[in-house]
């Protein structure tokens, strides 16, 4: 088998010209995945996943992340997943078995579980930074991994001490604590040797809190509590069985205030992003049409048994991509990265087990 | 095959033009001038285009490999797999079909086998757990009991009673006083029971007590616990591979409808306890509509709490919430007392 193939350029893209830069160019960020081609690869995971009593989920994520970060542009480069099925299979493996040992020994020694969980809030961070170094040293771009350097501390500070400085504040500090969330989520990301910057301004981070949580919080709260005060005073008749909506409110409100939160954070964070004096960034992603599509992707996929989540998860991927610009402003040729070890996907393995995420 | 295209050596982003040449799985890279790595093993394709090498290098071809040519990378099980991939509206279907029947089939499975797997359980394990959750529990819900000795002795000697008539396991009922849980009773997996004061001193009469005590001799015989912990489980299972963990939406709903599911189930067994329950007390000389009045006295104290609605529309509702772990109060006692 042998043939010749002549070089041709990407098209409807804009290209980047080799070599130093000298006006900075905008770089479209581009999801070229489609939901008939990704539809195939999920359905196959999943009923060799089930096959094989979830063995095969392991092979399945690989399939999936390589097809998601593949499929995903910068300028005409796409990225890369470079974790094998083996690797994210011992990782489970163990996971589940700390897991299973975990269980058992609080199941018959339930005294002991005020000391498991001791363990765990110091044994998280660490789970945690594994977690995000294995998954970025998994990532490439043109040929250049991505690292996390975020230290133990830090990550026990964010993800143990905050949440609950942030509830004790009632709310006050949680834009502050947000903003500092953020630039350190993005300051201990590396592409090759080359870290990220990011210095986003507080008030911001407030302006979005108050747009974005206080404001809907406060009209949703009202919309509960007006009929409900109207029938506790004998205005209407509306109350009877009413109060046992009131926590399907609270939670409505809380999702809708968090994912509108997130996404006006997501974009102040990646507004002020810059990777050394080559790469800035820009996200518009408008929060009310991210949630519209994030419910309706919900509604379809529970309405269809699951079968439309391959269309659901483009979807989301599409609108991202499309809402987020990079500007070149040096010579992308310059970066390198250097030699570590990061075989082990147990901290990624377990975090996704237990359920807790580290998303932006 | 030989492709042109560009070539990035090991962590480095420095784009090179240059020509592959792959043969037999190992690919051979030349620049212009050299020969830059020869008959390196290759790790694998990515995009149709993104050709990852064993010594670290990346080749990227000017145009993508096409998929007869793809598979050619790939060894016949990777094959086989990448065929199934490859979108078709008769293979979707096809596939969308055998996904749902096999989910079917499981859930079918699951909950039929769910007996077979309760019954090789042991009931030392069982009875263990139920012994650790109450020590658990009393940590944080239960306090000495307030009752006098002899109020206890009196019901317990009857419980007991019940416990003979009816052949059933030996087990221990607890006592206890109970700011968190008010006027209730639980059974612990395989026991014990815990009848709290509240619920002695709200139903008062010993009959309404031991039918109380009844339903829960119900559950452990039953081995309720252990059949929702099984099912839900697998149920879960099932839901986490089908909808996955991609979006941590998607998977919150998949949670609220498997505690849709458990919520479901542990009503089914409610109903199961409170019907078993009329014929433990019927075989011990007790009266079955006894228990009846007890769920009427606890409705209407549940009525009483709830201050939204009236006490009367309170008390003969018969809609249960979807997330109710029991049937409402009006439902059991319409069921109770129905021949």
């Amino acid at each position: 088998m042998s043939q010749r193939i002549e070089p041709t350029l990407r098209k409807n893209k804009e290209t980047q010209p080799e070599g130093p830069i000298n006006r900075p160019q905008s770089s479209a960020v581009t999801f070229e995945g489609t939901a008939s081609e990704y539809f195939g690869i999920w359905i196959v995971n999943v009923i060799l996943s089930i096959i094989t009593i979830g063995i095969y989920s392991a092979w399945a994520k690989v399939k999936r992340e390589t097809y998601f970060k593949s499929n995903l542009f910068i300028g005409k480069y796409n990225f890369g997943y470079h974790a094998t099925g083996f690797q994210i299979f011992k990782g489970r493996l163990i996971a589940f078995l700390v897991l299973i040992v975990i269980n058992i020994a609080t199941t018959f020694l339930p005294l002991i579980s005020p000391l498991i969980v001791l363990v765990f809030v110091f044994w998280a961070p660490m789970l945690i930074n594994n977690s995000m170094r294995f998954s970025a040293r998994m990532t490439s771009y043109r040929n250049v991994r991505f690292n996390w350097s975020g230290t133990y501390w830090q990550s026990f500070w964010f993800f143990m001490i905050a949440p609950i400085i942030s509830i004790v504040s009632l709310g006050i500090l949680t834009p502050l604590i947000s903003k500092s969330y953020y630039a350190y989520f993005a300051r201990s990301h590396s592409y090759g040797t080359s870290q990220f910057s990011c210095e986003p301004r507080t008030r911001d981070y407030y302006f979005a809190y108050v747009v974005g949580v206080v404001v809907p919080v406060l009209i949703i709260v009202s919309m509960i509590a007006a009929p409900f005060a109207a029938y506790k005073f004998g205005y209407s008749k509306f109350g009877n069985g009413f109060e046992q909506f009131i926590p399907l409110g609270i939670i409505f409100t809380l999702f809708f205030a968090a994912s509108v939160y997130k996404t006006l954070c997501r974009n102040l964070m990646m507004r002020s992003l810059q990777l050394s004096d080559v790469a800035q960034f820009d996200s518009s992603i408008h929060p009310f049409a991210y949630l519209w599509i994030r419910v309706t992707n919900i509604v379809a996929s529970i309405f269809t048994l699951g079968l439309l989540i391959p269309w659901a998860s483009i979807r989301d991927h599409k609108y991202l991509s499309d809402c987020s610009k990079v500007l070149l402003m040096g010579d992308i040729n310059k970066f390198i990265d250097k030699e570590t070890n990061t075989k082990s996907s147990f901290g990624e393995e377990f975090a996704e087990l237990e359920g807790f995420e580290v998303t932006i | 095959m030989k492709a042109s295209g560009v070539f990035y050596r090991k962590h480095s982003s420095k784009e090179e033009e240059g020509e592959i040449t792959i043969n037999k799985n190992a690919a051979t890279i030349c620049s212009a001038q050299d020969i830059i790595c020869r008959d390196v093993g290759i790790v694998s394709i990515q995009g149709s285009k993104n050709i990852y090498l064993e010594n670290g290098f990346m080749f990227t071809l000017s145009v993508a490999i096409s998929s007869e040519d793809e598979v050619f990378f790939l060894d016949k099980y990777q094959q086989k797999i990448r065929w199934l991939e490859k979108f078709s509206v008769t293979r979707a279907l096809v596939l969308s079909a055998v996904l749902l029947t096999g989910i079917f089939v499981l859930r079918f499975v699951i909950t039929n086998s769910v007996t077979a797997i309760v019954a090789m359980f042991p009931y030392k394990w069982e009875e263990q757990i139920g012994k650790n959750t109450y020590t658990s529990f009393s940590t944080f819900a239960f306090d000495e009991s307030n009752l006098p000795n002899e109020r206890i002795g009196e019901i317990l000697t009857q419980a007991n009673a019940i416990i003979a008539a009816n052949g059933l396991r030996d087990t221990e009922i607890y006592f206890h006083e109970s700011n968190l849980v008010g006027p209730n009773a639980l059974a612990f997996p395989g026991g014990p029971i815990v009848v709290t004061d509240d619920l002695v001193n709200l139903l008062e009469s010993d009959d309404l007590i031991l039918a109380v005590i009844a339903h829960e001799l119900a559950h452990i015989e039953m081995r309720h616990s252990l059949n929702q912990i099984i099912e839900v489980v697998g149920v879960a299972a099932l839901a986490s591979v089908l909808l996955g963990s991609t979006d941590s939406l998607i998977e919150e709903a998949s949670l609220v409808a498997v505690n849709l599911f458990a919520s479901a189930n542990s009503r089914n067994f409610e109903k199961e306890a409170d019907l078993v329950a009329l014929t433990y007390l019927e075989k011990a000389n007790l009266e079955p509509d006894t228990f009846a009045n007890a769920i009427r006295k606890l409705t209407q104290y549940t009525c009483e709490m709830r201050t939204s609605d009236s006490i009367d529309d309170c008390f003969d509702d018969t809609k249960t919430g979807w997330f109710s772990t029991h049937p409402s109060g009006a439902a059991r006692i319409q069921y109770l007392t129905s021949d």
